[in-house]
């Protein structure tokens, strides 16, 4: 067995049967923000298994084959069985070009996402802004439309956008319930946390785990803004407000899934109360959290960090 | 940098609401009421407009006329398109309330508020 072929195995089993586990979990809606670092630390542990098991791969053939070897002695040959491989050459060759490709692929999603979300954000608040009218009292922008929408971009320019149809449906408590929410996903930076979970998935758009990080981040971060504005106000107003917001005024676009989001969101709001986690629990959690950072790492490193305290110490 | 934004959609709105091509010289007189500007500051502002696009121009002697590129509608229509639209990729930097639904899954919607939500209190409805 190599150190490589743990590393693979490990972002397999984390790719797949994580998405599971996260899914039937029930404390992650009870501590949203929790579940989005979770679902976020997972997703890229993954990546990073699978960038650091071509590196391994490739440093068996190379480096630790030759002259480090001298400085490190008789350990190495140990160390060489641990990180040994058939066929030296190819192997490294197929390592290294693993872990280009995650870095290359990694590099390009992050700057392509990050361009189009700022050049989106930027156009649609220009346009926001100039057919709207800015309304200082509500912190928001109104444009004339008959649809009920409320909504943020996030961007160089922060903006609410609030349609009359929304000001004509909602009272004036649900809009202000309705504000707050959404000036919880401006102040959370949830759009910063979607593209991250986003860039993770087109990475590895074949992983159960990054495909559901992706779709989960964004209905945890609703969770996780609706909990802002219920702080300081009545949930009945955010349901209510949910129910007519999602209805059409006329026949357009839906989602499949939102429904079922949204009636989850409803439940949680009116229904009886989850309890929040216990310290215990969410000491656990983190503790999780950090384990799925440092297991690609460790693993990575761990035998050439055993070979350099063997080195050293004489007659080990 | 703010202001400038600001200004902006106030010529916008002038020219939206005249529907016709005008003079730099015509926006600053009707602008004077409210806020008295510079010509250069109007003149650089709608030639800023139509760098970006919003504005369309055509040689009126020595000068320019100037008008929208599309109506305020149609942007109207693009924003809400670009808003409701049903790829989430295209809606990284958006952060709905909730989205439009289908009459049918709004319905469900509605019912399941109805049974979660607490019966009325008897005083209520008086």
């Amino acid at each position: 067995m190599t150190i490589g072929a743990i590393l693979l195995a490990y972002a397999a089993l984390v790719g797949t049967l994580g998405a599971r586990t996260l899914g039937r979990a029930r404390w992650t809606s009870r501590a949203p923000l929790l579940a989005i670092g979770t679902y976020l630390t997972a997703a890229w542990s993954v990546l990073a298994a699978v960038g650091l098991a071509g590196l391994t791969l490739a440093v068996h053939a190379t480096a630790l084959g030759g002259g480090l070897s001298q400085l490190i002695g008789a350990c190495v040959i140990r160390l060489r069985d641990l990180y040994a491989t058939p066929g030296g050459a190819a192997v490294a060759g197929f390592g290294l070009t693993l872990t280009g490709a995650v870095l290359a692929r990694t590099a390009f999603i992050t700057v392509s996402q990050v361009r189009a979300g700022r050049q989106q954000a930027r156009q649609h608040a220009q346009t926001a802004r100039m057919i709207g009218r800015p309304d200082p009292a509500l912190g928001a922008t109104l444009v004339d439309h008959p649809q009920p929408a409320a909504y943020c971009v996030a961007g160089p320019q922060p903006t609410v956008v609030l349609t009359t149809g929304a000001l004509a449906a909602l009272n004036p408590a649900q809009l202000d319930a309705v504000l707050a929410h959404e000036r919880a996903h401006l102040a959370g930076r949830h759009h910063q946390l979607v593209t991250v979970a986003r860039i993770a998935r087109q990475v590895l758009p074949f992983l159960p785990l990054l495909r559901a990080a992706d779709a989960q981040v964004t209905r945890l971060s609703e969770l996780h803004a609706d909990d802002a504005a219920r702080r300081s106000r009545d949930p009945g107003l955010l349901a209510t407000a949910l129910v007519i917001l999602a209805t059409p005024a006329t026949p357009g676009p839906a989602l499949a899934a939102a429904a079922t989001d949204a009636i989850g969101r409803i439940h949680r709001l009116l229904g009886p109360a989850e309890p929040p986690l216990g310290p215990v629990r969410r000491h656990l959690l983190r503790a999780a959290v950090a384990a799925l950072v440092l297991t690609p790492v460790l693993l990575a490193a761990a035998p050439a960090a055993v070979a350099l305290l063997l080195g050293r110490v004489p007659g080990a | 940098m703010r202001q400038l934004g600001e200004l902006e959609a106030v010529i916008m709105d002038r020219l939206w609401d005249w529907g016709r091509p005008a003079l730099v010289r015509e926006v600053v007189e009707a602008l004077h009421e409210d806020r008295p500007l510079a010509y250069t500051t109007v003149m650089t502002v709608m030639d800023n407009l139509h760098r970006k696009g919003w504005l369309r121009r055509e040689r009126d002697g020595r000068a320019w006329r100037y008008e929208p590129a599309h109506s305020r509608s149609a942007y109207t229509v693009a924003l809400m398109s670009d808003a409701l639209g049903t790829d989430p990729d295209r809606r990284t930097a958006l952060a709905h309330f909730v989205l439009q639904m289908s009459p049918h899954d709004a319905e469900l919607l509605q019912q399941a508020l109805d049974q979660v939500r607490p019966p009325a209190e008897p005083g209520e409805a008086s």
